[in-house]
């Protein structure tokens, strides 16, 4: 309700501004983060493992400090466990059929630390889920300075809860788009001029005469990255009527050249929380809203549910376990009130969009 | 104190005699005699002799029976607070001398004036012969303005011989109690012209006094706060303003602001430019009682704060507690700011406006019925959105949006007769602010009263009001899947009956008050059929605030005065109602509901009541000095529950109810006040500590509209504020003004019985206004008669904030590790304001008075922070940036005028 514009317009009128503000802070301490989630849909399950980082630095995943060679043991209430294996750094994943979370059990995770630093985390029971019933998007023009800048979808989820059952739920949003980029048209700088340098991922190569070459396929030239709610959506029965939660606000998809290549699919993802993961992801969701609020509500500090075993130290993140249930919709490219614009010519791998894979989807149609 | 006997006769015979005349005993039946016959009597029956001069002790009249009381208490006794006393030579011989000290004062008072010109008036009250002099009279009366009739409120009656005085309440009236004879009265008021009586008292007097609007500006008195002038007169924590002297002070965009005024009281801070309300010795916005007329306002702020709601010009006065407040008051625990609108002027018709770059405004007023019937009648508007609409800026919406205001106040007074008074007066506030696209904002007040003044005699005197008030906002949303219209109102009618009585030294004031509040704390609805929005009806909150009082001011002598009282506050919450019940033994949590208390209509959920002791004392150490001492108890059973730095409009007040407890705050405050150079220069030093129990502040995350498990996210705790207050001013000269410095704290623990129920592990915490150090610079220098350059400066600490120490990702969600609340501060805040006054001529006879004020507000650009928030610029990145509301020089012209 409190929005930036409020006072935007005003200061705008009477020409104040924002600028970067400097704001004396202790020394940096660099905090264990805890990130990784079981569900009842099929593994593998992802926990990962890096440093926070400063203010004002990039958090991007490709950029933090991963916490390499720890042991992480997967357990649940009844007896089972599972170690997780290391796939990339700090990046720990189950086996593909591995452990699977199951309605009414609880889980936790048990962390050791190459220094030999030991935490734990609070168990989660997994709660039953509704389902999502239905998907809506609207499209929205921006209000950007430049071209088309700011267009793109809203989503909105209906979704049912569970009978009888207090139910705090977060509509997880997963946004998957096909995307070509041009890494073979990447060139370098030489004494005389330009000279083709195409990534090797790309299929060709440059031959004696400085001419690009085909010398097989093309390896990074179509990806499916993915784009996530960056704004939590959680609820609760406060706001429903028989369990059905209704045009609830999921999240925003750009519509950009790249999103728009062909077509956008949008998965809605029910899961049920437990009310500590509920809070957590409310305080996630308050802290998002409120970091650009001028009113500046005090912003809230997020609790994590890992503990440290033989040291003082705060860790931040958080292990959950969630009931699943999904829909999807796909949004074609022609959705949008005017021609797309034609994708632009990016000049390096589609994998180096974040969160993208060159592999096709099993659920790409 | 050096005396000069004028008078001395001894005896040439001399009779020994072992025991003094003083303590000879009367033997009764002499009252109603006079002094000099009973001398007689005693020389008669005594080998003593009285040595006087009989134009002394003419009219002195023994005023009860003596039986059995020594001469030495009769005496002593008749001559209190007169100028003569008594002398005894060798037991045998009483003297009767006069200490002309008094005489000669009041003959150089008197010789000072007509050396400067001054017009003296003789009045006299009775006579030496038929009066008696050894007695306290009593001169009452009333001071108003001669051109418009208003009553001045803190007028100064000053007995300049024997240094003592008052200053007029609300209504312009006043009373001051003098030992019978002649005395030198100074009437002294701001920018009107001192009038000094030449008084001849011996009996209960009546002055009515008109007084003029000065026409000399050069050597006037100018400071407002009357805490630091009236050394000797006023109470503690107690300011009153001068709305004159406002208007000639800097305002932003040329909107003069009472509350931009308030702010830079000291002990008085605010969290910004554009932040509502103020805060007064480290207390909530919430916690200041704002009165129009005796009616609360809920909301003073047009624009989110950038100007208040209240017209400069339909104002008559104003009177600010911030300590020591009366036993009258109650509700709001840490001030009053008591506004009193203009009344009608019953002889002619007049009017007054101004002409602004935001606004304009236009105040009439004059008879229905001569000496009757008046009105009074004020509007203040925007003009429409032309100056958003003309701005230059990135903003698409900018030119579409709207930002509008208006407000407007109306007051009709009929005089029955000169004891009896009917005022009913209206008021009412309305904003506007929508983006294209976007949400619309309302917000409104309405305040309407009826007041009855009632005088039974000259000591007793009543006023009743009964009065009605709303305030409420909305929001609409006219998005086609989102679109929502929210409304929440507060309705609250009133009645409060207040009587006054004066006798002797005694001023005593009693009364009652009940208000019947009926909140409606949300309303959400779809604004149309093809809207997500569920229709969602918080349930009504009703209840009744319920308050008795006495108290009593007793000016003991010229040296000690006290108010003292007490109120008795009940709060009643009831039904029908549904109250949340939660598991014993965990925190509140909608998680740990266990069931819902119905509550029929009318029946009670919870009663609340506190007894609220208020005292002030001053002890005047001499003309120059005095020490002030105050307390005050009050509970506070509304609260405004924001979980943001600047108030808003869309905040909610929330009622005491089954979970939320009145707050209570106990304040006591010890000041000094000292003139120097004649009162050319003033200062003050005042400490103040203040508790208040229960004081609200919310969970993380809190979400507080439309919240029907409010009490899961609220906390209540322990505020604590101190701090200490300093002042000097001059006040007078071409150069005129005053600076104040504040050191003061104002910190809170939240430390609930469970983890979730503590705010920074319960450990103490700075409030959102915590600003230590705060100084104030106010100046005005008269370049002539007519021209005037004024400003202010101002700067305090930054104040506290909660920062991000860290970044990091969770489920591919950017989130931040914030700091423990409030643990850092934004950059100090300064500013610095200056003002080019140019007023009409100053001929008594005009039909128009018209005033130029070319502003500049925040002279040197500085680039106040406002707000620190964070943002992601889309790679990740988390960083600080600060805005600034005003970040240029921001000029302005207006024009006011007055016909």
């Amino acid at each position: 309700m409190k929005k930036v514009l409020f006072f935007m317009l005003v200061i705008g009128a009477i020409d104040g501004c924002i600028e970067p503000a400097n704001i004396e802070v202790p020394p940096f301490t660099y905090q264990l983060v805890v990130d990784g989630f079981i569900t009842t849909d099929p593994g593998p399950y992802t926990v990962k493992l890096y440093r926070s980082r400063p203010l004002g630095a990039s958090v991007k995943l490709d950029r933090l400090i991963a916490e390499k060679f720890a042991k992480i043991t997967m357990k649940d209430d009844v007896g089972n466990s599972e170690l997780l294996t290391e796939t990339a750094e700090g990046v720990y994943q189950t086996a593909l059929n591995g452990m699977r979370g199951q309605t009414g059990r609880s889980y936790h995770i048990d962390i050791t630390l190459i220094n030999g630093l030991t935490y734990e985390s609070v168990p989660e029971m997994i709660r039953p889920v509704g389902e999502v019933t239905d998907i809506q998007y609207e499209f929205v023009a921006g209000n950007g300075a430049g071209f088309r800048e700011g267009d793109g979808f809203k989503i909105f989820a209906d979704a049912t809860g569970v009978p009888n059952h207090d139910d705090y739920v977060r509509l997880r949003m997963v946004a998957t788009y096909k995307v070509e980029t041009f890494p073979q048209l990447r060139t370098k700088r030489v004494e005389g001029g330009d000279i083709p340098d195409p990534y090797p991922c790309s299929g060709y190569v440059r031959n004696q005469d400085n001419r690009l070459v085909k010398v097989g396929d093309c390896e990074c030239c179509i990806c499916w990255p993915n784009l996530y709610d960056e704004i939590p959506s959680i609820t609760n029965e406060q706001f429903t009527t028989n369990d059905i939660f209704r045009g609830e606000y999921v999240g925003f998809v750009p519509a950009t050249r790249q999103t728009l290549y062909e077509k956008i699919r949008i998965e809605i993802q029910e899961m049920s929380l437990t009310p500590e993961t509920y809070l957590f992801w409310k305080l996630v969701k308050a802290q998002k809203e409120g970091l650009s609020n001028i009113f500046q509500p005090p912003s809230a500090k997020l609790k994590s549910n890992i503990k440290a075993l033989n040291s003082e130290q705060e860790v931040l993140g958080i292990f959950w376990a969630a009931g699943i249930k999904s829909k999807s919709i796909y949004i074609d490219r022609l959705e949008v009130p005017y021609i797309p614009q034609p994708i632009d010519t990016l000049k390096a791998p589609c994998t180096f969009i974040p969160n993208s894979t060159n592999k096709l989807p099993s659920f790409w149609q | 104190m050096k005396k000069i006997l004028v008078l001395l006769f001894l005896s040439g015979s001399v009779s020994l005699s072992a025991q003094s005349i003083l303590d000879s005993k009367l033997s009764g039946g002499e009252k109603g005699k006079t002094l000099i016959s009973i001398m007689e009597e005693l020389e008669r029956a005594n080998p003593v002799r009285f040595y006087f001069l009989s134009a002394w002790l003419d009219g002195i009249i023994l005023d009860q029976d003596y039986e059995g009381q020594p001469l030495r208490v009769v005496f002593d006794n008749l001559f209190l607070g007169t100028d003569l006393s008594y002398l005894e030579i060798d037991n045998h011989a009483i003297v009767i001398v006069r200490d002309p000290t008094m005489a000669i004062q009041r003959l150089a008072t008197i010789q000072t004036a007509k050396r400067e010109q001054k017009k003296i008036e003789k009045l006299s009250f009775g006579s030496p012969e038929g009066g008696s002099r050894n007695k306290k009279v009593t001169l009452r009366g009333h001071f108003k303005d001669s051109k418009n009739n208003e009553p001045l409120v803190g007028a100064s009656i000053y007995a300049s011989d024997i240094q003592s005085g008052v200053t007029t309440d609300a209504e312009g009236n006043f009373s001051l109690t003098l030992p019978a004879g002649e005395h030198v009265i100074n009437l002294n008021y701001v920018n009107y012209e001192e009038r000094i009586i030449d008084l001849s008292i011996y009996q209960d007097g009546e002055l009515n006094m008109s007084l003029d609007e000065s026409p000399r500006l050069l050597e006037e008195i100018v400071v407002m706060d009357k805490a630091a002038k009236e050394v000797t007169t006023s109470k503690i924590g107690q300011t009153q303003f001068s709305m004159k002297e406002i208007k000639r002070q800097p305002a932003l965009l040329g909107e003069v602001d009472l509350i931009k005024q308030i702010q830079v009281q000291p002990g008085v801070t605010t969290a910004g430019e554009a932040a509502s309300g103020f805060n007064v010795r480290g207390g909530g916005v919430d916690q200041n009682l704002i009165l129009y007329d005796g009616m609360p306002v809920f909301n003073s702020s047009h624009v989110f704060g950038f100007f208040s709601t209240f017209n400069a010009e339909a104002i008559r006065d104003v009177t600010f507690y911030r300590g020591g407040i009366p036993a009258e008051f109650g509700g709001r625990v840490s001030s009053v700011l008591d506004i009193t609108s203009r009344e009608g002027n019953f002889e002619k018709w007049s009017g007054s406006g101004g002409i602004g770059i935001i606004s304009s405004n236009l105040l009439l007023n004059g008879p229905i019925k001569k000496d009757k019937t008046s009105l009074s009648v004020s509007l203040r508007s925007t003009y429409s959105d032309w100056l958003i609409n003309t701005v230059r800026s990135n903003y698409v919406d900018l030119q579409n949006s709207s930002v509008s205001f208006y407000d407007g106040s109306a007051k009709l007074t009929h005089k029955f007769n000169d004891r009896t008074k009917i005022t009913f007066s209206g008021y009412t506030s309305h904003d506007q602010f929508r983006l294209q696209g976007d949400s619309t904002y309302k917000w409104n007040n309405y305040l309407g009263s009826i007041r009855l003044d009632h005088a039974f005699s000259s000591k007793f005197s009543s006023t009743v009001t009964l009065g009605s008030g709303a305030y409420n906002y909305n929001v609409a949303d006219k998005n086609e899947k989102t679109g929502f219209n929210l409304s929440y109102q507060i309705t609250y009618p009133s009645v409060k009956a207040d009587f006054q009585y004066q006798t002797g030294i005694h001023k005593i004031s009693f009364g009652l008050q009940s208000t019947y509040y009926l909140f409606d704390p949300g309303t959400l609805e779809p604004n149309s059929s093809n809207s997500n929005i569920m229709t969602l009806q918080m349930d009504k909150q009703k209840s009744i605030e319920s308050g008795v009082y006495l108290g009593d001011g007793i000016t003991f002598n010229e040296k000690y005065f006290f108010e003292g009282g007490v109120r008795f506050s009940v709060f009643n919450a009831f039904g029908p109602a549904s109250v949340n019940l939660y598991a014993p033994g965990v925190s509140k949590t909608p998680a740990s509901q266990t069931g819902v208390k119905e509550y029929g209509a009318g029946e009670m959920i919870q009663t609340y009541t506190g007894a609220e002791p208020r005292a002030s004392f001053r002890y005047t150490v001499n003309p120059n000095a005095s020490i002030k001492v105050g307390y005050n108890r009050i509970y506070q059973y509304l609260h405004l529950v924001t979980n943001t730095t600047a108030i808003t409009p869309v905040d909610i007040w929330q009622p005491s109810n089954f979970y939320f407890k009145p707050q209570v705050a106990d304040q006591v405050s010890i000041g000094y006040f000292r003139n120097f150079k004649e009162k050319m220069y003033e200062a003050f030093v005042e400490v103040y500590q203040k508790k208040i129990n229960n004081i609200l502040d919310f969970k993380d995350g809190a979400e507080l509209i439309l919240n029907d498990h409010l009490e899961t996210d609220l906390l209540q705790g322990v505020g604590e504020a101190y701090g200490v207050e300093t002042s000097i001013a001059k006040n007078l000269g071409r150069l005129t003004g005053s600076i104040n410095y504040t050191y003061s704290r104002s910190l809170r623990t939240i430390n609930g019985e469970f983890e979730d129920e503590k705010i920074n592990k319960g450990n103490q915490y700075p409030s959102n206004f915590d600003q230590p150090h705060i100084v104030n610079l106010v100046w005005k220098y008269n370049l002539s008669r007519r021209y005037f350059f004024t400003g202010n400066f101002t700067y305090h600490t930054g104040r506290p904030v909660t920062v991000p120490l860290a970044g990091f990702l969770v489920d591919n969600i950017t989130v931040a590790n914030f700091s423990e609340r409030n643990q850092f501060r934004i950059p100090d805040y300064h500013r610095l304001d200056i003002a080019f006054i140019l007023e009409g001529n100053h001929k008594r006879k005009k039909f128009w008075d018209g005033t130029w004020a070319l502003s500049f507000y925040n002279v040197y650009a500085r680039k106040n922070p406002y707000t620190v928030f964070f943002k992601d610029n889309g790679d990740g990145y988390l960083s600080p940036y600060q805005l600034s509301i005003v970040g240029t020089i921001l000029p302005s012209l207006s024009y006011s005028f007055k016909f």
